[in-house]
């Protein structure tokens, strides 16, 4: 059988803080094929970003394994890695932050092919205009500067500066969170076309739980450093059955003239604190079902087809 | 003429900036009645928060030019009172929920003296009973009265806007200015700071003006919706006739343009093209550049008649019969 493109086994990040280990990542497990999209969906201070960013080598992980294409890429040297890098990308949240303000439009976008020196000057010139437009970015602006532009364009050179290096894997952290419905449509139809033509895997890391339906495989719910649910997307909304997953779902508000006011069920309390966590589930201060036995080691069990979920109770 | 409670007549505002003048709102129009809610949706830049800011009278001198209308609240009109008694009212019979909790809180105050000196600004009430009543607030709010002597950084975002509304709640107020209220909030703390707002809201019988871009905070909280583009209002009527009938093009794109919860679509369809800049406003209609149904005479250098679709739901689109999909 061919190895997934990425496999991440009980990957672990913890940073140590004056008030003890904080655990952003905690014992996550999940692969990813080629040319399918891994959805991450979490609330802010789950540890989602700190999970893409570990994969990348942004950050060194604390324990665990991480093979890309079959090969262990968790510990690697310099030199290692910057050739796997190659393959690995990221595209940011804020396109107003990630791009230097001071690089015109195309140094931006040839920088990856400069630094892996790719081609000669006219080549890398060409690459970068074929870039351009391919991720629907005029000619014109390739002498503009991040400032001249808005942040839909400004994200798609963003994504243009991702692809420089025909990646095969991108981890894409929140990418339209910065944009306007309008826009964000856009952007997530280039990215969809680009997977289609390239055969490009994401981890599309993200809050918007429409968003995420939209672009997703399959789905991995975050909670508090964890993966509390994970199963392929129409199921996730189908067939919710982590406590968090069904409180999460709850919380949007629908769009339509239906809405009446009328109750839903809303989840009280806020996320405790990631660091020093006690042992059991982490959701058990705001579970409606919490009892003695969440108070013990949860296990990750698979109770459907491609279904995991992290909590006793369900059968 | 019945008296409304709030009526804003022909608002314009304009901002020089760098020696060109912005179109931020123009000729803007609409009222609100007492126990209602109004939701202004509209993207980065449509003008939202500049009208909620007209209307408590806190735009910038500098720089600000109002060439015309009427903010008409409980018959007067606030563009005419002196800062004296703009001062009296702000936070008083009007008072405004920010955005951004992290930065609407003075970081080096105690979060029980920002909410009691609202009450004192307002009330002839010893310190002792005003804060007494802060408390109180803060209870209503769904924060433990033991945590009024602590500063902002000891509270978590939602916790944050909930003091932000504590003060905005204090003293009672009839209209609640919110601009977007819950933007900065994840989804689930979100839900419990709106019911939060719209169980005070109830309570006081006051009305609000959410400005928002989320669609879905809108249809959960108004009773009428008014769409913005350029600084215009391109549509508005019930939320029922907005979702049932949305008639604008820009309408219809915005709400095409949302990935939805229920159905599967390969491809979302986006409004092509981008906002007109505001220093540079197309002749006509603004939309016009991205309307799939403009013709020659959307771009004629006159303004768009607002139109009626029916009693109570009007549009700014020459085109909206045949715009109807």
């Amino acid at each position: 059988m061919k190895a997934p493109l990425l496999e991440v086994r009980n990957l672990k990040k913890y940073f140590t803080t004056g008030r003890g280990l904080l655990h952003a990542v905690d014992d996550v497990s999940f692969s990813i094929e080629e040319g399918t999209t891994l959805g991450v969906v979490g609330e802010s201070g789950c540890g989602k970003s700190t999970l893409g960013r570990t994969i990348l080598h942004l950050y060194e992980p604390t324990d665990g394994k991480m093979f890309f294409e079959g090969r262990d890429i968790t510990n690697l040297d310099k030199r290692q890695l910057k050739e796997i890098r190659a393959n690995m990308q990221m595209i940011f949240q804020d396109p107003y932050s990630s791009l230097d303000p001071r690089k015109m439009i195309e140094d931006t976008i040839m920088e990856p092919l400069k630094v892996y020196k790719i081609g000669t000057k006219e080549e890398r010139l060409q690459k970068t205009m074929e870039i351009m437009r391919m991720v629907g970015l005029d000619e014109r602006l390739r002498q503009s500067f991040p400032h001249e532009l808005n942040g839909g364009r400004r994200q798609r050179v963003v994504v243009a500066r991702a692809l420089a290096l025909n990646p095969k894997f991108i981890v894409c952290d929140e990418p339209v969170s910065a944009l306007d419905v309008s826009v964000q449509a856009q952007i997530l139809n280039l990215l969809r076309d680009l997977q289609k033509e390239h055969g490009l895997s994401y981890i599309f890391i993200t809050h918007d739980m429409s968003v995420v339906r939209h672009i997703s495989d399959e789905i991995c719910v975050m909670y508090l450093g964890q993966i509390v649910e994970k199963c392929p997307t129409a199921e996730l909304f189908k067939n919710p059955l982590h406590p968090y997953t069904q409180a999460l779902l709850a919380s949007i508000p629908v769009v339509g003239a239906d809405d009446d006011g009328s109750e839903t069920e809303i989840i009280q309390g806020e996320l405790s604190s990631p660091i020093n966590p006690k042992p059991g589930c982490r959701f058990f201060n705001r579970c409606k079902y919490a009892c003695e036995k969440c108070r013990e080691e949860q296990q990750f069990r698979e109770v459907g087809p491609g279904h995991h979920v992290l909590c006793h109770m369900v059968k | 003429m019945e008296e409304k409670f709030l009526e804003v007549k022909n608002l314009t505002i304009d901002f020089t900036s760098a020696g060109s003048i912005v179109h931020a709102v123009n000729d803007v129009s609409f009222t609100l009645d007492r126990g209602k809610v109004l939701g202004l949706i509209g993207e980065t830049g449509a003008g939202k928060s500049v009208v909620a800011k007209a209307i408590l009278q806190i735009l910038p001198d500098h720089g600000t030019k109002i060439r015309g209308g009427e903010i008409l609240f409980e018959g007067k009109d606030l563009m005419k009172l002196k800062e004296d008694q703009l001062m009296k009212i702000r936070g008083n019979a009007i008072s405004m929920i920010f955005q951004d909790p992290m930065t609407a809180l003075n970081p080096i105050m105690r979060i029980g003296t920002q909410i009691t000196e609202v009450i004192t600004h307002h009330k002839k009430i010893s310190k002792a009973d005003a804060e007494k009543e802060a408390m109180a607030m803060l209870e209503k709010v769904g924060i433990p009265s033991e945590r009024f002597r602590e500063y902002p950084h000891q509270f978590s975002g939602g916790m944050k806007q909930r003091v932000v509304c504590a003060m905005a709640l204090a003293c009672n107020p009839v209209l609640l200015l919110a601009d977007e209220p819950t933007t900065a909030l994840d989804v689930t703390i979100q839900a419990q700071v709106l019911k939060m707002i719209s169980d005070l809201r109830k309570e006081l019988n006051a009305s609000m003006l959410i400005i928002t871009h989320d669609i879905g905070v809108v249809s959960k909280v108004c009773d009428d919706i008014a769409i913005m583009y350029a600084g215009q209002i391109i549509e508005k009527g019930s939320k029922k006739q907005i979702f049932s009938n949305p008639s604008h093009p820009y309408t219809q794109g915005l709400f095409a343009a949302l990935p939805s919860m229920n159905e599967d679509v390969e491809y979302l369809h986006p409004i092509e093209g981008l906002p007109p800049d505001p220093a540079n406003l197309p002749k006509g209609c603004p939309f016009a550049p991205r309307c799939p149904r403009a013709t020659d005479e959307c771009r004629m250098d006159k303004p768009i008649p607002v139109t009626m679709v029916e009693e109570g739901h009007t549009t700014k689109c020459l085109r909206y019969k045949e715009a109807r999909t």
